[in-house]
């Protein structure tokens, strides 16, 4: 999976948008992780089991890349552990915050053309970007 | 009880089009957010593939009246920019750009 891989990655990202289709399709919902990972966190009646099973869908395609394609969980990362405790920190309530991650503004609320995801996108992308490239060479050792 | 099961197999079809995607690997994201390095452009493709299919569909279905499994769709209405998403969004993308997951790959 080194180095650019323009075709599994267009394949792949077209799966992404599949999935996400087919539980608006069937379920009326939009498949945004972090929003249906916090609705499972803070559960509210008749609105959790299918937030649940959503997950657990998750974990068990998870599993399945791992027995058929391990490469492709050989996370490997380049800052130290209390980076990415900080970084894990700063995604969980950011998303919280910002109502949305990849998934459901990135994916989702892009594809339906929505303002505030759109909005956040821009910036969230913006930031990552200026994040990574300065952590990682400008202010080194991070 | 089809409508769950539509739930389970759209997880696990995101998940594996993650894995097919290459985004499960942080250092491929950060190929991608790290401008300084030998940048790796496939994220690109994902969003273009994702957000691209979702465009093309998205209309489509909506023209229905309800999803199949339930009474009526659930999809946020609001339209403002406020001080919230901006400010939740920036801090969403240092911590992405920090590590390289997104709470995606970083639940299983």
């Amino acid at each position: 999976m080194e180095g650019f891989t323009p075709v599994l990655s267009t394949i792949g990202g077209v799966l992404i948008g599949f999935a996400a289709l087919a539980l608006l399709y069937f379920n009326g919902r939009i498949a945004g992780i972090s929003g249906i990972m916090g609705g499972v966190l803070r559960p509210q009646k008749g609105d959790t089991l299918w937030r649940a099973v959503f997950l657990l869908g998750l974990v068990t395609g998870a599993a399945l890349i791992l027995l058929l394609h391990p490469a492709a969980m050989d996370l490997r990362f380049d800052v130290s552990d209390s980076t990415i405790i900080l970084g894990g920190f700063l995604v969980g309530i950011g998303t919280r915050i910002g109502t949305g991650c990849t998934s459901g503004h990135g994916v989702c609320g892009v594809g339906r053309l929505a303002p505030r995801s759109l909005v956040a996108s821009a910036v969230f992308v913006g930031f990552a970007i200026a994040t990574a490239t300065t952590v990682r060479h400008v202010w080194e050792g991070f | 009880m089809l409508g769950y099961l539509v739930v389970f197999l759209s997880g696990t079809l995101f998940a594996v089009g993650l894995g097919v995607s290459g985004m499960t690997l942080p250092q491929k994201v950060i190929g991608f957010l790290d401008l300084g390095g030998h940048w790796d452009p496939s994220l690109a493709f994902v969003m273009a593939g994702s957000a691209g299919v979702y465009l093309l569909f998205y209309r489509w279905i909506k023209q229905r009246s309800s999803p199949l499994f339930d009474t009526e769709f659930h999809i946020p209405t609001r339209h403002d920019i406020d001080q919230r998403l901006l400010v939740g969004a920036a801090l969403f993308g240092v911590g992405w750009g920090l590590v390289g997951l997104c709470p995606v790959p970083a639940r299983p």
